[in-house]
């Protein structure tokens, strides 16, 4: 997420005023509409009744979404700042530690400065810095974590980061978590009560340092300490000293406890700052001092130090590193080929001051081309102790075949502990190289990771990172869908089974229906079909007396004769003359024959 | 002005512009979040970007992307369990992801643990094989769809068309839907019953019983694959697939690659 200055001068002035520039003009031109054209609008809603179509609801719409938008717009430009405020759980006990992360996109010149931690223990730093030069564009990415202890209860506040990154103040949004009560006591003092406090005072303040004739540049402990009287209510601030002579800062250890001297029970406040002397000679630390209930002002004792310089002579090579340190390296693979590189990981740590420390010196290798790839350093507090390592990766490039030699790299630096200059030797490598790319097959040895060399990159950030959904398996609905083919089969089934076992019982009554509903709109023509296929001759076409002469010849009484006779001339009337339908059913009709010839 | 901000209609939209508004926000921080954990990554930050990885998948967020990155911080700080847990969560999502199958072919070549595959294997196996192409999700679609096309048809069939070439279709139909079913039931019922998970510490214990004092069996290493079978307090029973060894861990030992 890379911001331009000129973004993120927009994001902390331009694009605020903006915004409440346009949305108050918005909302008075808004407001100068509604009430110009409040009459009519009224008489437009009592017409047509909808919200929407009037124009002071449009007028409110127009006003929500500037609003939202213009908040939108200043949200998302806060959200792109280059510094990202994490921390590892909101919701702790007083027996857990809480990692406040800063991650900081950008240069800086100064490490952030961090809030009170009121409320908490500071245990330690944290602090790792990356830089990576790609095609000339130098990158930077800096990540500070923080460890803390929650000596309350409550909702606690980590206040707000400030710092400066590519020219720009930043400050960071305030975090809140929840502390509950742990099972261990809040902690207590691990340095007796000073002498000089008796019991009858309400405050006191005093200021020690551990070592009082250190080294040049070697770590030396500054504790301050703020005794109140737990009975009496106050508000303290602090100013802490300027530390001139010393390399420092604004990091700061800070424990709270309870202690009792002389029946009197004392809230403590213990603050610890490292410093490192940069000057040989007598130095002295300014008081610091309290400010009570912003009038009081207490002080501590000023403390002189006799820092010593570093023995002479020193030895070649020799460029400023005091503390404990251990060079090491390792190399991905001992056999390779011209032009094909091998990745060479060189990690000084130990203990002293890594943001001063000098490198090691990386002479050049013959046969060997060498491209600087990345150096990463971390730092933090350990038992009152700066440790910490910085690691430098090289990619070496062989130009020449045969066994060539990587040499073990040389650090010297002096240690406090003996008093003498000391060094630490990497580990030296030969590698064979092959004369041509291919010649030799290269495996991959000695590595702290063997999975990492050839593990498939991370994967881009997707444009919206999507929450977890449930699965379709898993809703209700994909459930009722799969009855439905079997419902489709039940009602099939249900269908067959009415057919043949309820369908019968009724088929007499429907029979009569069915004949009714199927006869023709000619019922003489229905009869002579009948007719024609009863006893085999046409009857189409014959005049009353044929067909009564036909059909005596079927031995048919004069009675059923006449009937016939009438319904054809009936049915006769009524296709020609339009009077009502014939007063015989063709179906009794046909039945009175049937009935007769049975007989 | 006052009744028409009170108006129903005005709160409706209100309340639908903010839930559009933080939904958008949310997913966006995620995004920048997981940018900027990949940037650690690169930067050789592991740690902390498998924490910033980490704390989004605890956010709810499920993608592809973000697991697989998770996969590799772990690989990269030699979390081997860890590492196959994401990678197999990435499969599950999306069973095609070359890159992710790549990377946890690597990580299981470097479990200690190696437990040869059985050689006949059931007919549960050869059905569960299909998830290595589709998911469950795809796997259940597919099915519900022929069940619904199978209905059609005979609906067609009963009603309309009875003819031979539909009575083949139906038939071809009923066979889909069987071999279809049978897949995804059985994959449900494994997840089901026996989900899938990977010890994610250096060495578990495996007990006789849920409990410490008990004699060990035998010992799981980072990044094992077994099937949960049973839970008891902070105790997890577990099978090893492919063998009849079953035993108790603690719980905090191993991790479901099925994201809840």
């Amino acid at each position: 997420m890379q911001v331009t200055s000129d973004e993120r001068r927009m994001t902390s002035s331009t694009a605020p005023k903006t915004s409440a520039n346009l949305r108050a003009a918005v909302v008075r031109r808004a407001e100068k509409r509604c009430r110009r054209g409040a009459e009519e609008e009224t008489q437009r809603r009592k017409k047509c009744g909808s919200f929407f179509v009037s124009s002071g609801s449009i007028c409110v719409c127009v006003s929500v979404l500037t609003v939202i938008f213009c908040w939108l717009f200043v949200v998302t430009a806060v959200a792109q700042t280059p510094v990202t405020v994490t921390l590892d759980r909101t919701t702790l006990t007083t027996d857990d530690q809480l990692r406040v992360g800063v991650t900081i996109d950008g240069q800086i010149n100064d490490l952030p400065t961090p809030p009170d931690f009121d409320g908490f223990n500071f245990l330690g730093r944290t602090q790792s810095s990356q830089t990576t030069i790609i095609n000339g564009d130098m990158q930077s990415l800096i990540t500070v974590i923080y460890t803390l202890r929650p000596v309350l209860t409550g909702t606690l506040t980590i206040g707000a980061f400030e710092m400066i990154v590519d020219g720009i103040p930043i400050t960071t949004e305030p975090q809140t978590v929840a502390v509950t009560q742990g099972t261990q006591s809040v902690p207590s003092a691990n340095i007796a009560a000073p002498s000089a406090l008796t019991g009858a005072e309400s405050v006191y303040a005093e200021a020690f340092v551990d070592v009082e004739t250190p080294w040049l540049g070697e770590q030396v402990v500054y504790t301050f300490r703020f005794f109140r009287a737990t009975d009496r209510l106050m508000n303290a601030n602090y100013e802490p000293p300027e530390f001139v002579g010393f390399w420092h800062d604004d990091e700061e250890e800070r424990t709270t406890y309870l202690s009792d001297v002389g029946g009197r029970e004392y809230q403590v406040t213990e603050f610890r700052r490292y410093i490192f002397p940069t000057i040989a000679g007598e130095l002295t630390i300014e008081p610091t001092l309290f400010i009570i209930n912003d009038s009081i002002d207490v002080k501590t004792a000023a403390v002189t130090l006799q820092v010593n310089p570093l023995p002479e002579p020193a030895p070649d090579g020799f460029n400023g590193a005091i503390g404990t340190y251990t060079l090491e390296a390792t190399l991905d693979k001992a056999v390779t080929n011209v032009d094909d590189p091998v990745a060479l990981t060189v990690r000084l740590r130990g203990e002293g001051n890594f943001d001063i420390t000098p490198d090691p010196e990386f002479s050049d290798l013959p046969g060997w081309r060498a491209i600087e790839q990345q150096s990463v350093t971390n730092t933090q507090f350990q038992n009152g102790v700066l440790v910490g390592q910085r690691q430098w990766e090289r990619l070496l490039i062989p130009t020449e075949p045969g066994e060539l030699t990587i040499p073990g790299i040389d650090y010297i630096y002096f240690d406090p502990a003996t008093e003498q200059y000391e060094t630490t030797t990497s580990s030296a490598y030969t590698v064979i190289v092959g004369g041509e790319a291919g010649e030799i097959n290269t495996p991959a040895l000695t590595l702290t990771n063997p999975a990492a060399p050839t593990l498939r990159p991370i994967l881009a950030a997707p444009s919206l990172l999507e929450k977890a959904t449930q699965a379709l398996p898993d809703q209700s609905f994909f459930w009722l869908l799969w009855l439905l083919p079997l419902l489709i089969v039940l009602g099939d089934g249900a269908a067959w089974l009415a057919g043949r076992f309820i369908r019968p019982r009724t088929r007499r009554t429907q029979t009569q229906t069915t004949i009714i509903a199927s006869q023709p709109r000619h019922p003489d023509r229905y009869v002579d079909g009948w007719l024609e296929k009863r006893y085999g001759m046409p009857f189409t076409g014959l005049t009353h007396h044929q067909r009564i002469a036909a059909l005596r010849e079927t031995g048919l009484s004069a009675a059923t004769l006449t009937q016939i006779d009438t319904f054809y001339r009936t049915a006769e009337a009524t296709r020609y003359a339009g009077t009502d339908t014939p007063n015989i059913d063709p179906d009794t009709l046909i039945q009175t024959i049937e009935a007769e010839e049975t007989k | 002005m006052t009744s028409r901000l009170l108006h129903p209609s005005s709160f409706i939209l209100f309340f639908l512009l903010f839930f559009v508004f933080f939904t958008g926000q949310a997913h966006a921080q995620a995004t920048d979040t997981l940018t900027v954990a990949n940037r650690l990554y690169e930067h050789g930050n592991y740690a902390e970007s498998s924490r910033l990885y980490q704390e989004l998948v605890t956010q709810g967020y499920s993608d592809p992307a973000l697991f697989h990155n998770l996969g590799n911080a772990y690989m990269q700080q030699d979390e081997i369990g860890r590492a196959i847990v994401n990678y197999k969560r990435v499969l599950r999502i999306d069973p095609r992801n070359a890159d992710s199958r790549a990377n946890l072919a690597q990580a299981e070549s470097s479990v200690v643990s190696q437990f040869p595959t059985a050689e006949n294997q059931s007919i549960t196996d050869l059905l569960l094989t299909t998830t290595d192409y589709a998911t469950r999700t795809q796997i259940s679609s597919f099915a519900l769809g022929l069940w619904l096309l199978w209905g059609a048809v005979y609906l067609l069939y009963r009603r309309v068309w009875h003819t031979g070439f539909m009575r083949l279709s139906l038939l071809l139909l009923t066979t889909g839907v069987i071999i279809s079913a049978a897949v995804f039931f059985t994959i449900t019922w494994a997840d089901r019953t026996q989900p899938e998970a990977i010890i994610v510490v250096p060495q578990a214990d495996v007990y006789a019983e849920a409990n410490n004092a008990d004699r060990v069996l035998f010992a799981l290493y980072d990044g094992t694959a077994v099937h949960i079978t049973d839970h008891a307090a902070d105790w997890t029973n577990i099978t090893l697939a492919g063998s009849d060894l079953s035993g108790w861990v603690a719980s905090n030992a191993l991790e479901e690659v099925v994201v809840d």
